[in-house]
C-alpha cells in the first residue's frame, strides 16, 4: 500500500453521476467513513454495521455509481482501482470517460485503506452477481482472495468472510464447486493460524456446504469433527452450521441429535429467511418420523410453508396410518421432489416405520389375530406372506415396539393388555424430557443475549473507583487522627 | 513405452494367471510386489500429474486394486478388502473424467455396501449409499444390497436367508454366507 501514498484521490466524483443517483452513492459515502473510522479505531463493530448497511443498498446498485464510488474511494490511476474498475461491465464507457476527465483536478489526499480496497472488492461482486455475470464475478472473486491471503488486520475479517461467501456462491453458481475446495481448506488454515473465529466458521461452513453438495458425508463428518470449535459470532453461520449438522447426523443414523440441531437451525433462523426454514424443517419432518413421532398438524401449517411442505404431509399421513400402499404411492407421485430435495434415500428407511406403525396399530386393535392375517393387512407383497410377518413381528417384538407374544404352533399373534399407562412411570418420564427441555431453552436464550463490549466492566470500576476513594479518604482520617492522638 | 510400464503389465499378467489358477499364495506375493511399483507413478492418486502415460497408468492400477479386492474376498480377509477398497475408490470418484468407467465398478461397490452390512456399520452403509447416482441405484449389484438392508431392518430374516440364492455376483457368496450367520446367530 505505500505506493498508494503518493496517489491522489478525486476531489469529487463528477456531477453527472451523483446527480442521477445522489442517494445511493451518499449513503455509499457514509459507509465509507463508517469503515474508515472503524479501521482506524480498531473496531470490528461499525464495520459489522457497514456491511449490514451495504445489503440494504444491494437493489440500488448501478454501473455507473460503483464506478463513481471507486473513483471517490480509490485513487483512479491507481494499480488497484484499475484493477477493480476492470471488472465493471463495459456498457457505459461514456459515463466511465467522464468520471475519469474529471478526476483530471485533483486534489492531494491520504492514502487509501486497505480496509477500503476490500470493501470495494465486495461492492463490485455483489453487484456482478446480482447482474448474473458469473463468470466476471468468478475472476473478481479470485482476485480479491488473492488479496485476502496477503492482508492480516483484524478490522478487515468481517469483510472477508462476506468475500469468502460470494466467492464460493459464485462458483456453486457456475456449478463449479469441487474446484474451489482446495483453496477453501487453505483459507480455512489461515484463518486458523490468524486467529480469525469469523473466517473460521464461514470457511467451515462453506466447506461442508461443498462436501454435501456432492454428498461427501464422510468427508464432511471427518472436517466437521475436527476443526475447532468456539463460542458462535454470528447467528446466521451458526444457523447454517446447525443444519449441515442435522444433515449428517440424520444420514450417519443419529436420528436424535440431528432432530435437535435441525430444529435449533430452523428456530434460530431469521424469519425472513423462508427458504432456509423451509429446509430445516423438511428434514426435521423426516427424521421425527425415522425416529417414530408424528410431528404435528401445526408443523405443516405454517405461513408461507404450507405448499412446500405438502408432500411431506401426505408421507407423514401416510406413516401414521401405516399403509403401505399409500406410502408407496405418496413416494412415487412426489419423487420429483424428494429427488431434488435429496431426501429420498431417507423415505426409502422410513418404510421400516411405516410397517411398525402398521403393526402397533394392529397389535392395539386385536388381542388375538393370525399371522395371514397380519401379512393381509400390511399389505406385504412377497412370495411368502406368513414367514415375511412372523419374522417381522418377531423383530418388532424383540426391539420392544409392540407389547405381544407370538403363538408358533397356532400361527396368531396374542397382544397383551395394556395397562393403565398412568400407573407406570410414563408420565413422569415425559415430564421430565418436556421441563429439561424448557430449562435447556432457557439457559441457551440467556447465553444468547448480547452486551456491548466492556460497558458492564467499566460501570464497575467506576463503582469501585468511588468505593476505594473513599476507603482512602478515610484512611487519611484515621491516620491523621492518629496522629493528633499521637500529640 | 515406459520400461516401469511394461514391468508392472508383465507383472499383472503373471498375477492374472494365478489368480485363474487359484493360486492365492503367489497372487498375494506379486500383488504387494506391483503395489509397491504402482507408487513409482507420478499420474496416481493423490498427485494426479498429467503425464503422458497417464490414461493407461490409471486404468492397470484400477484393474490391479479391482483384482486385489476380488482376491482378499477369496482369501476371506476382511480387513485387506477394507483396505484395498479404498485405495480404490479415488479411481472411481476423483478419476471418474479421466479414464472410461470400469465395468467392474457396480459390482465391487456393491461388494463393499454387503461387507458394511455383514460388520454392522449401517452408518457408513447409508453414508456409502448416499454417494450413488439412481442409474447406479438401479444396478442389480446394488439394489440386491439395498434391498437386504431393507429387509434386515424389517426383520423379514427368511427374505435375508433366500436371497443366497440371487446373488448377482459370484464373490458375494462369501458375504451373504457371513450374514446368514449373523441372522441365525440373532434368530436364536
Amino acid at each position: 500500500m505505500t505506493q498508494d501514498v503518493a496517489m491522489k484521490e478525486p476531489q469529487a466524483p463528477s456531477n453527472s453521476v451523483s446527480s442521477s443517483s445522489p442517494s445511493t452513492l451518499h449513503h455509499l459515502k457514509e459507509i465509507v467513513s463508517l469503515i474508515e473510522t472503524g479501521a482506524y479505531a480498531r473496531e470490528v463493530r461499525r464495520i459489522v454495521r457497514a456491511v449490514r448497511l451495504t445489503m440494504a443498498l444491494r437493489r440500488k446498485l448501478k454501473s455507473s455509481v460503483i464506478s463513481a464510488f471507486l473513483n471517490f474511494t480509490l485513487s483512479p490511476g491507481s494499480e488497484v482501482h484499475t484493477r477493480i474498475s476492470s471488472y465493471l461491465p463495459k456498457d457505459d464507457e461514456h459515463e466511465m470517460d467522464v468520471d475519469t476527465a474529471t478526476s483530471a483536478t485533483q486534489a492531494p489526499v491520504k492514502h487509501s485503506l486497505p480496509e477500503l480496497e476490500i470493501y470495494s472488492y465486495l461492492l463490485v461482486l455483489i453487484f456482478l452477481i446480482d447482474q448474473k455475470k458469473y463468470n466476471e464475478a468468478k475472476v473478481c472473486a479470485s482476485a480479491s482472495i488473492a488479496r485476502l491471503k496477503n492482508l492480516n488486520r483484524r478490522t478487515i475479517d468481517v469483510l472477508a468472510s462476506r468475500l469468502y461467501f460470494y466467492y464460493s456462491l459464485t462458483y456453486e453458481l457456475t456449478g463449479e464447486l469441487a474446484e474451489i475446495r482446495g483453496t477453501l481448506l487453505a483459507l480455512h488454515r489461515i484463518a486458523t493460524l490468524r486467529h480469525d473465529e469469523l473466517g473460521q466458521e464461514t470457511l467451515l461452513n462453506l466447506l461442508l456446504r461443498n462436501y454435501l453438495h456432492y454428498n461427501l458425508y464422510d468427508q464432511a463428518e471427518k472436517l466437521r469433527s475436527k476443526a475447532p470449535r468456539f463460542e458462535a459470532h454470528s447467528n446466521q453461520q451458526f444457523c447454517r452450521y446447525l443444519f449441515y449438522l442435522g444433515k449428517i447426523r440424520t444420514i450417519q443414523l443419529e436420528y436424535t441429535d440431528a432432530k435437535e440441531s435441525l430444529l435449533q437451525a430452523a428456530r434460530k433462523a431469521p424469519i425472513a429467511a423462508l427458504g432456509f426454514r423451509v429446509q430445516c424443517i423438511k428434514w426435521a419432518i423426516i427424521v421425527r418420523l425415522l425416529l417414530g413421532e408424528i410431528p404435528e398438524r401445526t408443523v405443516f401449517m405454517q405461513k408461507g410453508m404450507e405448499k412446500a411442505l405438502r408432500p411431506y404431509f401426505e408421507l407423514t399421513n401416510a406413516v401414521r396410518i401405516g399403509d403401505l400402499e399409500l406410502f408407496r404411492s405418496v413416494a412415487d407421485k412426489f419423487s420429483n421432489t424428494f429427488n431434488s430435495d435429496r431426501t429420498h434415500n431417507l423415505i426409502v428407511r422410513l418404510r421400516h416405520n411405516v410397517i411398525r406403525t402398521g403393526l402397533r396399530n394392529i397389535s392395539i386393535s386385536y388381542s388375538r389375530i393370525s399371522l395371514a392375517d397380519v401379512a393381509k393387512k400390511l399389505r406385504l407383497d412377497s412370495p411368502n406372506p406368513v414367514a415375511d410377518a412372523e419374522s417381522i413381528v418377531s423383530k418388532a417384538i424383540r426391539d420392544g415396539a409392540i407389547d405381544a407374544t407370538l403363538d408358533h404352533k397356532n400361527g396368531w399373534m396374542v397382544s397383551k393388555e395394556t395397562g393403565d399407562i398412568y400407573s407406570t412411570n410414563e408420565p413422569q418420564t415425559a415430564f421430565d424430557t418436556r421441563i429439561a427441555f424448557c430449562l435447556n431453552l432457557h439457559n441457551e436464550a440467556v447465553r444468547a443475549l448480547r452486551f456491548p463490549p466492556n460497558s458492564h466492566k467499566e460501570k464497575e470500576s467506576a463503582e469501585k473507583r468511588r468505593e476505594r476513594q473513599q476507603q482512602e479518604q478515610e484512611l487519611a482520617k484515621h491516620i491523621a487522627e492518629e496522629d493528633d492522638d499521637d500529640f | 513405452m515406459d520400461p516401469k510400464l511394461t514391468e508392472v503389465s508383465q507383472l499383472f499378467e503373471r498375477f492374472k494367471a494365478a489368480f485363474v489358477r487359484k493360486d492365492f499364495d503367489t497372487c498375494t506375493n506379486l500383488l504387494s510386489q506391483l503395489k509397491v511399483l504402482l507408487t513409482g507413478f507420478r499420474s496416481l492418486p493423490p498427485l494426479f500429474e498429467d503425464t503422458p502415460n497417464a490414461v493407461h497408468e490409471l486404468t492397470i492400477a484400477r484393474d490391479i486394486y479391482e483384482h486385489a479386492v476380488v482376491l482378499s474376498v477369496k482369501i476371506e480377509d476382511q480387513d485387506a478388502f477394507e483396505r484395498d477398497f479404498f485405495q480404490l475408490k479415488p479411481y472411481y470418484t476423483d478419476a471418474r473424467n479421466r479414464i472410461p468407467p470400469s465395468p467392474q465398478e457396480y459390482p465391487i461397490l456393491g461388494l463393499n455396501l454387503l461387507r458394511l452390512l455383514v460388520q454392522n456399520r449401517i452408518a457408513e452403509f447409508h453414508t456409502e449409499l448416499e454417494l450413488l447416482s439412481s442409474t447406479a441405484l438401479e444396478n442389480p449389484c446394488i439394489k440386491h444390497a439395498v434391498e437386504l438392508e431393507q429387509s434386515f431392518m424389517e426383520g423379514a430374516y427368511n427374505r435375508v436367508l433366500s436371497a443366497r440364492q440371487t446373488v448377482p455376483h459370484e464373490t458375494y457368496v462369501y458375504f451373504m454366507d457371513l450374514l446368514a450367520k449373523t441372522v441365525r446367530y440373532g434368530y436364536s
